[in-house]
């Protein structure tokens, strides 16, 4: 298999497959996280309509970061938004990214220059390599952290890496680092419903709850 | 390096800026440093113009830059090589074409001479036997030149 | 005997200088991407060289990549290449035909043995046994495999010779297979275009005669020297790229400004060719200048690779037909597994007994 057999190879059925493991994954596990409910609570709610607190607690905690979080970790803590904005920009503001999305959804949008996008995938390269960096030092979260952990921000790592190294053509020909890339991010696709990357799809949720839940039981939110 | 205006050259005439794009402004700072190499050790250099990927208009730039000097010779040899010097001394814009007038390869060349304005040693030795024979024919006399080939 | 003279001196009888030829010489070493400085190592070396014999054999082509030589012929280098040729079989420029045009190709084959630069342009049909495309009754397949085992050098020119090119696009109905797949054991110097560049290819002889050997080759076969850099690279609207400016459609603002084509399907960032720094028509222009995106046509299998006109980056494949179900199999496994939990909760509801504290007796729970 030369390096355009597999080119073709990743870009058309390596991408339905790791397209339609995705899909199904998550499907799968929302549908039946949803359909499982929550236990009643009993207890008498202090607010009457609770679900407000849910709603303004997906924006606190998504958007302005907390007071009371940064305090304590605050390079850690910024480490974690810089990669999330960093992949968000990379991710669907990068003209190729944007372009392959019209071509499977319709859906299009103006994206960045790709200068622009190089210096933020710098970045987002860098506090990744941090956030592994606070994953490795720090007692406790070494501590906690089981394959699944270093094995989602690896699969997250390396698209961002060989992406960078195909733009510069990096330790290799561009077609070979662009079947990387594009290997590695399905892989990403395949994994995400079975690892902590679900995240991306639950996190709406939980954030939700918890803001109800405080909410409910007249916790400042 | 030494950037064009450290090169102590009378008249040399600098565009507006908008006008040097990154690409001539690297190939002048090449062009610098091959002819710093020339100077101080002898070395002649030559830049390949073809496969740089010029925008348009960035060879003109170039060439009005380096402008014209005072030798410009004209060889014709299956169509025209122009060897031109530039206003900086060592640096030549050698040109070759094709007889249809299309360029087949374009040099900058660093170096007290360009070799294709020589005479190649073995056209010289023919040229002497050439000349003695036909100068034997001439006064019927014999003359000691050896053999062509 | 003109065959036995050595280039120079034929050049000479031709009434080329030997500055002429020092400055072809300069012409191929730029070619070539050589520095400057080997141009009179390459003059030695051609001064030397014999006249070799070429068998151009053509299979299942169109005859471009024949043509894009042959216009090229204002006297430059690709002719002085070409003349100190001896291009003994080629049929379409061969004046003889039939029975003793084959037998030029054998009488050749048979003087210059193992000396003979094989020259294969177009696909060769394995389907049926081959009987989809023969010569004077001998199947492509068969006068191959005479004719490359006395070759010195073999040279597939063309996308369809050095990977199948449009005959080998699906379905295929022909069994189309690039001459590396039946001389597997071959080096093959493979000089894809759809046509190729006529410098590509003379420069590839031009290599060959000069070194006594095939020039450095890629993982496809292509001469790193012509093949080494992708067009993107070398293109000069790449700053449009990554300035983000792009042509969105063929009559707008950014088209006539000359901005990049990569939103209107050009494959430059994946093709590796010279047409961005060689150009076609004695230097004119290439593709992308005359504002149309590249094709892609010196990669292998570019006929297949989705359409000319899509990003990049579009997938090649209809996703959406195959994602989209994959979204209701989801849906509805999910929604099984779900009304299964719930079952199995009323289940174990329903089996619950009451139980008090005074029921249980120590010791049990």
């Amino acid at each position: 298999m030369n390096t355009m057999e597999m080119l073709a190879w990743v870009r058309g059925p390596g991408l339905v497959l790791s397209l339609s493991i995705l899909v199904i994954g998550v499907g799968v596990r929302l549908v039946e996280m949803l359909l499982l409910g929550r236990k009643p609570d009993l207890s008498e709610p202090r607010v009457a309509h609770s679900g407000g607190y849910g709603w303004r607690t997906i924006l606190t905690r998504s958007v302005l970061p907390s007071s009371a979080c940064v305090r304590y970790r605050r390079i850690e803590f910024l480490t974690g938004y810089v990669f999330h904005l960093g992949l968000f920009l990379v991710v669907f503001f990068f003209v190729p990214h944007i372009l392959l999305i019209e071509a499977v959804t319709g859906l299009s949008w103006p994206g960045l220059a790709a200068g622009l996008v190089d210096g933020v995938t710098l970045i987002t390269l860098a506090a990744l390599l941090l956030a592994f960096w606070f994953r490795l030092t720090d007692p406790v979260r070494r501590f906690l952290s089981r394959f699944n952990d270093w094995y989602a921000l690896a699969i997250t790592f390396l698209p961002v890496l060989t992406g960078y190294l195909a733009y510069h053509r990096l330790l290799g020909e561009y077609n070979t680092l662009l079947v990387l890339h594009i290997l590695s991010v399905e892989v990403l696709l395949a994994s995400l419903p079975f690892t902590r990357l679900m995240h991306g799809f639950t996190l709406w949720f939980s954030r939700w709850y918890t803001g109800q839940m405080a909410g409910r039981r007249g916790v400042k939110v | 390096m030494s950037s064009l205006q450290d090169i102590a050259v009378p008249g040399i005439t600098v565009p507006p800026s908008d006008g040097l794009s990154g690409n001539v402004l690297a190939l002048l700072h090449e062009i610098a440093s091959l002819l710093t190499a020339l100077a101080e050790e002898g070395a002649p250099g030559s830049i390949d113009l073809r496969g740089l990927p010029l925008l348009p208009g960035e060879r003109e730039v170039l060439k009005t830059v380096l402008g014209d000097g005072e030798v410009v010779a004209v060889i014709d040899a299956l169509g025209e090589t122009r060897v031109t010097e530039t206003r900086l001394a060592g640096v030549w814009w050698v040109r070759h074409a094709d007889p249809a007038g299309e360029t087949i390869a374009e040099f900058i060349e660093v170096t007290p001479c360009p070799a294709i304005l020589k005479s190649d040693p073995r056209d010289m030795r023919e040229a002497g036997v050439a000349l003695r024979e036909q100068l034997a024919e001439w006064t019927g006399g014999a003359t000691g030149g050896d053999d062509g080939r | 005997m003109a065959d036995e003279a050595d280039l120079l001196e034929r050049l000479r009888q031709q009434g080329i200088s030997r500055r002429s030829f020092l400055k072809y010489c300069a012409g191929l070493a730029s070619l070539l991407a050589l520095p400057p400085a080997m141009a009179p190592r390459i003059a030695e070396a051609l001064e030397r060289a014999r006249r070799p014999a070429v068998i151009w054999l053509s299979f299942q082509e169109c005859t471009a990549c024949t043509e894009s030589l042959t216009r090229s012929f204002s006297p430059t280098l690709e002719n002085l290449i070409f003349n100190v040729l001896s291009l003994d079989y080629h049929h379409t420029l061969q004046a003889a035909a039939g029975r003793h045009a084959e037998d030029a190709r054998r009488q050749s084959m048979e003087a210059n043995r193992g000396k003979y630069i094989l020259v294969v342009e177009g696909s060769i049909p394995v389907a049926e046994g081959g009987v989809y495309s023969t010569i004077a009754g001998i199947s492509n397949l068969d006068m191959l495999r005479e004719t490359a085992a006395g070759a010195a050098a073999i040279v597939s020119v063309g996308t369809c010779a050095a990977y199948g090119g449009l005959p080998h696009a699906r379905p295929n109905p022909t069994g189309a297979v690039p001459v590396s797949e039946i001389l597997a054991d071959r080096t093959i110097v493979n000089v894809p275009g759809c046509p190729p560049i006529p410098v590509v290819i003379s420069g590839v002889i031009a290599h060959v005669l000069t070194f006594g050997r095939v020039p450095e080759l890629d993982d496809l076969g292509r001469p790193t020297v012509f093949y080494g850099q992708t067009i993107h690279d070398r293109c000069y609207r790449r700053p449009f790229y990554d300035r983000n400016l792009f042509a969105e459609q063929f009559d707008d603002e950014g088209a006539r400004n000359g901005w990049c084509l990569y939103k209107l399907g050009c494959k430059g960032p994946t093709t590796r060719n010279a047409c961005a720094t060689e150009k076609w028509n004695q230097g004119t222009s290439f593709p992308i200048q005359s504002g149309h995106p590249c094709l892609g046509c010196s990669e292998p299998d570019f006929w297949d690779a989705g359409s000319f006109y899509q990003a990049l980056t579009a997938p090649p494949v209809d996703v959406a037909k195959w994602v989209v179900p994959a979204i209701g199999v989801g849906v509805a496994a999910g929604a099984a597994a779900g009304l299964a939990n719930r079952l199995r909760k009323a289940r174990a509801e329903r089996r619950r007994q009451p139980l008090a504290a005074d029921d249980v007796k120590g010791g049990e729970g």
